[in-house]
């Protein structure tokens, strides 16, 4: 097997798919082929950090809500369906259907015969739906199967065809998208005003129902908008003795135009065609240019003049090959420059890249968040400490997305406490993380770090008050026993309120059984009541101690103290 | 409805079944028990955004309407996957119809027991494989997330996609090369 054959075998083999003897050969290979042990170690480590990403939680409340939310949801649609019809029918109303059933008879051959100007009915959720397939196509990446798959398009969902299949879209109550093989549409627009269609690849055939002015259809693709625009033309009829010419001239869509004989050309928005008697004057003109004449015949001589047919609209489109935004290819192309000059050392001209890159005034936020924290790790990879932490606070205090503000944010506090040492700018961010960030991702990070910084900084008071908070607010989470046991050692040994101590010891083990911590708390709570004197309690609780723990670290201490208290005990 | 087959046991049989005809309770019981696996499916696709919980609900509202058709020739998870991966593809459509593309903030509990420095590097290479991700085409990243971050096997996204698994080895591996690729630019190895 050479190396190429290897690389798509190694996927196989690193996920146990691999028959013996193949495995065998790749193993063979990568032992003596570095490119191709490095591929399989780089794809090994894609594979276990796609892996490793833990599993999301909630709590109980939000399940809870969630749940509520549901059964709202359901209750109201199923709501709309149990509609109940009286079961008497008055007399009063039966003349009341009488009455709506003649007018309905009535005036149907009147709305028939004005149907063309009723308003077209968009954005109801039946459209756009697929109405035909020939052939293999997939919605949203998977399968399309009748059976099962919605045929109701939602906007932003997409479809593409297999070679040599055919799909038929049906957009609105008279418009058609017909896609051809190798095609690939994506919904971007289904609203009342605006259909808008982005042809990725492939052919799609348009037909347009007619629209209101205002109402927009269009085809995107890559490079192009093929927009169907409302039709206005203008005809002239021309006596010319003795034949009579009729002049058309589009300013707007395209427009049908036939003989007497039924013979027609279609006639675009720019252009004047003519027919003179039965003919179509092979002549075209810009509308620049219209030939007139000013004889007139008498209209016992009108003939053949021109009809104009409905206002249907027929655009074929076939997208050019896809190809990439300009804007993202030049913004790779920066970075990889940036990155190359990383690779070599050269920080000072990858710092230039990225300075240009954020001065140029032409990236969009997310590229400029991207480069702003590229930057910020190169500072701070090659220790330019300060630096880095002005670029955090241009992100912090810039237009950027709420979670990046977050992450900067969190950012700044970890530079200043570990690499600026700088406790009080660190408290500052922690505090700041915590007030404006309270959903963000590193919250009980936060608050650990800040009562840590607390602690450091003598001040325990805080210390205890954010251990308190955090507690409150994510009682039940899990993790959650490590603050509920901080917060107890914090009143036994700092701040000497041992009935709080005993409190929180005792909430430990009553909440959290399992926890790591309810050996060192049932130990803990013992002392305390030792301390202050409590003999027969602290008895209790260090032979509960021992018992649930005979073999644990504090159990010889714990039995010392027994022996300790059992003398107080006597003494008294 | 009967719902036969042994791709379920009969307390689950019931369970559906109940829930199919409107059963609140029996529906709770679904909702208990296939809550995290949902809530993980559509955070893969997601992220923990505004819209992961309007997802979640979405899936589950799915759920009840196609119950009556479940008709127990696949697992129910099969069949819950499938109506999480539907549902999570429309919200990213959805997204992308309304802004620039995300970049992704996976917002995950992170093991509390390692330290701070640890956590961020952690967080970070976390944010650089998932706004990877995020760029790899939906076709692909369904099975990425399926396969690797999911662990399904390639059966049971077949089954899920309804694609062959032909297609399904085929897009796991473009998938792994494209995102390799990528990575590659931000850490120089992966």
């Amino acid at each position: 097997m050479n190396c190429k054959q290897i690389h798509s075998s190694i996927h196989d083999f690193i996920d146990g798919y691999c028959t013996p003897s193949v495995g065998h050969m790749v193993d063979e290979h990568i032992s003596s082929c570095d490119v191709c042990s490095k591929y399989l170690d780089s794809v090994k480590h894609l594979k276990n950090a796609l892996g490793e990403f833990p599993e999301p939680t909630k709590t109980d409340a939000q399940w809870e809500q969630i749940e509520d939310s549901i059964f709202e949801k359901i209750d109201t649609s199923k709501a709309v369906s149990t509609v109940q019809f009286p079961n008497k029918i008055h007399s009063y109303q039966i003349w009341v259907a009488a009455a709506v059933l003649v007018f309905m008879l009535v005036s149907l051959p009147w709305f028939y015969m004005n149907r063309q100007s009723n308003e077209i009915q968009l954005t109801n959720a039946q459209y756009p739906v697929i109405v035909n397939v020939h052939g293999d196509m997939d919605k949203n990446g998977l399968a399309y199967d009748p059976s099962v798959s919605m045929s109701v398009m939602e906007i932003g969902e997409e479809i593409s065809t297999a070679p040599d299949s055919r799909v038929i879209i049906q957009a609105d109550s008279g418009s058609t998208i017909d896609l051809s093989g190798n095609s690939l549409l994506a919904i971007k627009k289904h609203t009342k005003d605006n259909q808008t269609y982005l042809l990725k690849q492939g052919t799609a055939s348009v037909a347009v129902a007619k629209r209101k002015q205002g109402q927009l259809f269009v085809v995107q693709t890559p490079n192009a908008f093929c927009e169907v625009v409302g039709t206005r033309f203008q005809v002239d009829v021309v006596q010319l003795k003795p034949s009579l010419k009729t002049v058309l001239s589009v300013s707007e869509g395209i427009v049908r135009f036939t003989t007497a004989s039924g013979d027609y050309i279609m006639v675009g928005a720019g252009t004047s065609r003519s027919i003179t008697d039965g003919f179509i004057d092979s002549v075209e003109y810009s509308n620049a240019v219209v030939e007139k004449n000013t004889d007139s015949l008498s209209s016992n001589n009108l003939s053949g003049a021109s009809r104009v047919l409905s206002s249907e609209s027929r655009v074929a489109v076939a997208a050019v090959s896809t190809r990439k935004d300009s804007v993202e290819i030049l913004y790779n192309q920066k970075i990889n420059v940036a990155l190359a000059f990383i690779d070599s050392g050269k920080t000072t001209d990858a710092l230039q890249v990225f300075n240009q890159l954020i001065t140029s005034g032409s990236l969009s936020v997310n590229h400029l968040w991207d480069v702003h924290m590229r930057k910020f790790r190169l500072l701070k990879m090659t220790k330019r400490y300060s630096e880095a932490s002005e670029v955090l606070a241009i992100v912090i205090s810039g237009n950027f997305k709420k979670e990046n503000q977050s992450y900067a944010l969190f950012q700044s506090a970890v530079l200043n406490k570990d690499e600026l040492h700088d406790n009080a700018g660190a408290i500052k961010a922690y505090q700041r993380y915590i007030k404006e960030h309270s959903n963000g991702v590193m919250i009980s990070e936060a608050y650990y770090s800040l009562a840590e910084l607390y602690h450091e900084e003598k001040q325990y008071n805080k210390e205890a008050k954010i251990y308190e908070e955090f507690i409150d607010i994510f009682s039940g989470q899990p993790g959650i026993e490590r603050a509920v046991y901080s917060l107890a050692q914090l009143y036994s040994f700092t701040l000497n309120d041992c009935s709080k101590a005993v409190g929180l010891f005792s909430h430990l083990e009553e909440k959290y059984p399992q926890s790591e911590f309810v050996e060192d708390a049932l130990f803990w709570k013992a002392n305390c009541f030792f301390t202050q004197g409590m003999v027969t309690r602290a008895f209790e609780a260090y032979r509960q101690y021992i018992e649930t723990y005979p073999e644990g670290r504090w159990s010889s201490e714990a039995r010392t103290r027994m022996t300790g208290s059992e003398s107080a005990g006597r003494n008294r | 409805m009967p719902i036969t087959n042994a791709y379920i046991d009969d307390e689950e049989r019931l369970r559906i079944t109940k829930a199919a005809q409107g059963d609140k309770q029996a529906f709770s019981e679904i909702f208990a028990t296939y809550r995290t696996m949902v809530f993980r499916i559509v955070c893969r696709f997601l992220g923990m955004s505004e819209d992961t919980d309007d997802a979640v609900q979405q899936v589950f509202i799915e759920l009840f309407k196609s119950l009556p058709g479940y008709k127990g020739n696949s697992k129910f998870t099969t069949w819950l996957y499938r109506i999480a991966v539907n549902v999570s593809i429309q919200y990213i459509r959805k997204r992308k119809r309304d802004s620039d593309v995300d970049i992704l903030n996976p917002e995950y509990h992170v093991d509390q027991s390692q330290d701070t420095g640890t956590y961020v590097e952690k967080r970070e290479l976390q944010m650089q494989v998932a706004s990877a991700l995020e760029t790899v085409h939906i076709r692909k990243r369904v099975v990425l997330v399926l396969h690797d971050m999911e662990g399904r096997t390639m059966e049971e996204i077949s089954d899920i996609t309804g694609l062959p698994l032909g297609t399904v080895k085929s897009r796991l591996f473009h998938g792994r090369e494209e995102l390799r690729i990528k990575l590659k630019k931000v850490f120089g190895r992966i």
